[in-house]
């Protein structure tokens, strides 16, 4: 059986300057699959839709996702399956914001207090007031499919032992920069993989207000996805969604955070439960 | 291959919400000075860049005092025939930071405190001081008073532009007392479009300049590093604009009073 838990919080700094929660998370059950995904939509002036932008990224994660059989995951070469999902989240995602452009032009009140660079960027290209980060993953069958772009990060746990998915290589997402699903080349850096989903008790979707404070993965993995993966475990969802709440508004470094986990219950619940209580 | 993470059978998992606290760190701020210590710096020239360091220690105690987003950790580059880190230090907290005046003397191999660079501006997972997780583009400041003895550095920049740590680096260059076109094209290269080549033509502003670089770039910096997020140089092209300002009244009050001394 299959557990799932998502929670989005806006950060201190939006509260402060009235900006609205960036961040988003979904998930989505049924007979045969469960999906979670959280996106993180850019916090820079020109993004002036970004918290829309991250809502259809989680959109067209949980759109391409469904239409995936598991049959298609065992069919044909894994690049060429690998691809073709990239594509769809892609187009799914370019699809609802032009259709958001064609209901909501972007009016010049909308863009009157940016600079006039940030104006000209817009009008040279009006899905860059979307951009947001991705991440998902999906549970299907025996398969675990994953996809990643920009910052966050997707971190698989097996008996306490915490590995990055789809860990970007290229270190090029250092400071405040991302790739991004607004850029030209965003299909170059959507990284898509699938594994067997023995080889993981759980999945943790983080955005980067959740991952930035911890500063590196062993402080990360001890000190937040252990703790939160044995309260999940416990049935107490109530004090994770407390914790995601306090880094949001208190502790963290002001960002919008989200969370989403799935975890097999069946494989894990005596191990965490007795982790609890040590 | 990945790096996996394994919690250790003293260390379970327990949910203490105040003991999870303590492990959420500030964000850092590293500020990295690169210190030209040849044998041309002796005298004036070393005397000011040490009164600048003294001072700058004790601004940004003071700043991180009074902010609560960052902490400040210091790295001081010297390089003379070889780059050294000052105290051996890659990073200090800056309330730590030990500071004891520099010495000039040797050649001026520029070349070495490049590598020096490239070895701390990577992650922390992969030997560096930077966080492996989101943080704060680095301030980075060259000063130098003479040609490098090796020359031209297109190795080592090449080495050191594949960083991204260090293509998001605020990078400063400073010339003191030169008319030398070459060397002014090798801090333009190290700076590249982050930053500015200040030219400080009278040994006297030294302290002044590196201070007011160090810390109208750090002051933004702090005030700065929340959540913005995407691509864009909003943060560097305000500091550049600061410090250009800051600095023309430096020199225009120099000059002023030099001329009301003179009359």
């Amino acid at each position: 059986m299959i557990e799932f838990f998502n929670k989005t919080n806006v950060g201190f700094s939006h509260l402060k300057t009235g900006k609205p929660c960036q961040d988003f998370s979904v998930s989505y059950h049924d007979e045969t699959r469960t999906i979670v995904a959280v996106c993180d939509g850019h916090g820079s002036d020109v993004y002036i839709r970004s918290d829309r932008g991250s809502k259809f990224a989680c959109q067209a994660i949980i759109d391409a996702f469904k239409s995936v059989r598991s049959l298609v995951l065992y069919g044909k070469p894994k690049e060429q399956v690998l691809n073709k999902i990239k594509m769809d989240i892609l187009c799914r995602w370019n699809a609802l914001v032009e259709q958001d452009l064609e209901q909501n032009h972007i009016g010049k009140k909308e863009i009157e207090m940016l600079s006039e660079r940030d104006q000209f960027r817009l009008k040279n290209n009006p899905a860059k007031a979307y951009g947001t980060t991705l991440n998902g993953a999906m549970i299907l069958g025996k398969y675990l499919l994953c996809v990643s772009l920009g910052d966050g990060g997707i971190f698989g746990v097996k008996k306490g032992v915490v590995t990055p998915i789809l860990e970007e290589t290229s270190d090029e997402t250092v400071a405040n920069y991302t790739y991004s699903m607004c850029s030209e080349d965003a299909y170059y850096h959507i990284h898509v993989d699938f594994y067997n989903i023995r080889d993981y008790d759980g999945v943790f979707l983080c955005t980067d207000g959740i991952i930035n404070p911890y500063q590196n993965l062993p402080n990360f993995a001890k000190s937040f996805i252990l703790p939160v993966y044995t309260e999940l475990a416990n049935g107490k969802r109530e004090n994770v969604n407390d914790w995601i709440v306090r880094l949001g508004e208190k502790t963290g470094y002001g960002d919008d955070v989200s969370l989403a986990v799935m975890f097999r219950t069946e494989a894990n619940r005596r191990l965490y439960q007795e982790a609890r209580y040590q | 291959m990945a790096e996996t993470i394994q919690g250790n059978d003293t260390e379970k998992p327990v949910w203490k919400p105040d003991r999870m606290d303590e492990k959420i760190a500030k964000q850092r701020l590293n500020v990295i000075l690169m210190v030209d210590c040849s044998t041309s710096m002796r005298g004036e020239r070393i005397g000011q860049v040490n009164h600048a360091i003294h001072d700058i220690k004790q601004y940004l105690t003071d700043l991180q005092n009074e902010n609560v987003n960052v902490d400040f950790y210091l790295t001081v580059i010297t390089y003379s025939t070889e780059a050294f880190l000052l105290n051996h230090d890659r990073m200090k907290a800056v309330e730590e930071f030990d500071f004891k005046d520099i010495r000039a003397g040797g050649w001026s191999n520029l070349h070495t405190a490049y590598l020096q660079l490239a070895d701390l501006l990577k992650k922390e997972a992969k030997g560096g001081i930077m966080p492996d997780f989101g943080g704060v583009a680095p301030i980075v400041l060259l000063l130098t008073d003479g040609h490098p003895t090796k020359w031209p550095l297109t190795e080592e920049m090449e080495i050191l532009n594949k960083l991204p740590w260090f293509k998001v680096a605020i990078r400063y260059g400073i010339a003191i007392e030169l008319n030398d076109g070459r060397t002014v094209q090798v801090l333009r290269d190290f700076v590249g479009e982050n930053g500015d080549v200040i030219t400080c033509f009278d040994a006297k502003l030294l302290e002044k300049i590196i201070k007011i670089i160090v810390m109208t770039a750090s002051k933004v910096k702090s005030s700065d590093s929340t959540t913005t997020q995407g691509i864009g140089q909003n943060t560097e092209n305000q500091v550049t604009n600061d410090i250009r300002q800051q600095i023309q009244q430096t020199i225009s009050d120099d000059i002023d009073s030099w001329e009301w001394q003179d009359d």
